[in-house]
């Protein structure tokens, strides 16, 4: 792995009004590397991902992508501001993002909804765009429904559309924001084979999931959440075999009986 | 009861019916384009995050939801002149007054377009790079606008019988000269259900047509 790290997050803090979500979070992730967050919900995993690439606003610490602060900028007096809404924009699409509700356009077909953000957003040749994302579409298993609007799919088809739309804008890192649990069970496990080739392919990911066996076969590191801090993070077989945290063993006890 | 009808009349006085008509048709297009422009600004602006636009969008919109109609066109044609010298005739203060109110109403229609659409789209739209204007241009407004086309034809159709008021600052439109008519032939049964069939048969494939394309694009969604 390359030495500079493609996100690295210091003492990372969120405040819902007087709920205290993320209570200094302090993290990096290598290129290439998948890094699974679990954790009993209402731990911060999600509201972590959803900083990352500002989709929510985090009040103190920082998040490097790269060499971009994500989200605020220095200004002239040396003062941390918030960054301009066209840069966060910028960074934002660097990183590509996959959601448990799919979130695909619905007044547009599968290919409309892959070509968007290569077409409005990095102005790409509308030809150019169609190709590329056929390929894409080929490669997640949706090559014959290129034309077919997000309601005539199934769930396990929409979230490998929404998995090719965001790899459409070639991102330097993908976030995951627990991909299947909104599917049913027979369908989680093409989303998870679509997921397990991107990562064969040294995409960048961090996925918050409750796949445990995933988990322990794709993560390079897994990371366990609670409470808004991280209890340890490690090598799959060190947290699901071995854990040092009883929060940890705790858990999983409960996941995994 | 032995009245006896004399329908005759309606189509011997059709020309002030014509007259009448083409006067609500002004009311209502004056009206209709002050409450959709006004009223899509409004609705943006409230929905926006910065305070000095929403703010007083909220307290317009809340203004006109919570003060009769009718006192709204009597004070803008007797009272605006004299606090600000600025006196339009009766038609253009009925047009202006219908429509500063219909803008209220179009307002939170548009709005709640904008709220009915969910959150993810917004999130997924971000996650591609989209700023503001292209995630509303191209995600938000194209589907809100499905939902906000029935409630607008029929704040259509409320605007259309809200021209009727115009007959309190004497604007001769259906209903004004419909009375002017009555005063003259003392006819007033004839004349005044001619005048609610007319009102019906206009306003009827409107309301019609709103329930159509709801049920057409509720299917579709």
């Amino acid at each position: 792995m390359s030495a500079a790290p493609v996100l690295r997050v210091s003492n990372l803090h969120k405040h819902y009004g007087r709920l205290h979500v993320l209570r200094g979070i302090d993290l990096t992730v290598d290129r290439g590397e998948v890094l699974v967050m679990i954790g009993p919900s209402g731990s911060g995993k999600t509201t972590l991902l959803r900083c990352l690439n500002f989709l929510e606003v985090y009040d103190e610490g920082e998040v490097w992508f790269g060499d971009e602060l994500v989200g605020y900028q220095r200004n002239r007096a040396g003062r941390i501001v918030r960054d301009r809404e066209s840069h966060v924009a910028r960074v934002r699409a660097r990183m590509g993002m996959v959601f448990q509700g799919f979130n695909l356009f619905p007044h547009m077909t599968v290919l409309e909804n892959v070509i968007e953000g290569p077409v409005i957003v990095q102005r790409r040749k509308r030809e150019e765009a169609i190709s590329a994302a056929k390929v894409l579409l080929d490669r997640v298993g949706l090559a014959d429904k290129v034309d077919a609007y997000p309601s005539k799919l199934s769930g396990g088809q929409r979230q490998r559309a929404a998995i090719a739309r965001a790899l459409a804008m070639q991102p330097e890192a993908m976030l995951f924001d627990e991909p299947t649990s909104s599917l049913d069970p027979e369908l989680v496990g093409e989303v998870l084979d679509v997921m397990r080739n991107l990562a064969a392919d040294g995409m960048t990911m961090i996925i918050v999931s409750h796949e445990m066996g995933f988990a322990r076969e794709v993560a390079d590191r897994v990371m366990m959440m609670d409470h808004g801090v991280i209890v340890e993070v490690g090598r799959p077989d060190a947290i699901f075999n071995a854990p040092t945290e009883a929060r940890t063993s705790e858990f999983l006890r409960r996941v995994l009986h | 009861m032995g009245y006896s009808w004399y329908w005759q009349i309606i189509w011997d006085y059709r020309a002030v019916f014509f007259r009448g008509a083409v006067v609500t048709g002004e009311l209502t297009v004056g009206a209709l384009a002050i409450g959709l422009t006004l009223g899509l600004s409004l609705g943006l602006f409230r929905s926006s995050r910065i305070v000095v636009l929403r703010w007083p969008a909220a307290v317009y919109i809340e203004f006109f939801r919570s003060t009769p109609i009718l006192v709204q066109l009597v004070w803008i044609y007797y009272a605006l002149p004299i606090l600000s010298g600025i006196q339009m005739g009766n038609v253009t203060s009925g047009a202006v007054g219908i429509g500063l109110h219909s803008a209220a109403y179009v307002a939170e229609i548009f709005r709640a377009g904008i709220n009915s659409i969910d959150r993810g789209q917004t999130d997924a739209a971000k996650s591609i790079g989209m700023r503001y204007g292209q995630l509303m241009r191209r995600i938000i407004l194209p589907q809100a606008v499905r939902r906000m086309i029935p409630p607008l034809i029929n704040e259509f159709a409320t605007l259309i019988k809200l021209t009727t008021l115009g007959s309190v600052l004497a604007v001769d439109e259906l209903l004004h000269e419909s009375e002017n008519l009555i005063n003259n032939t003392y006819r007033p049964l004839e004349v005044y259900t001619a005048l609610a069939v007319a009102f019906a048969v206009i306003i009827f494939p409107v309301i019609y047509l709103s329930q159509r394309l709801e049920r057409y694009w509720g299917v579709r969604a």
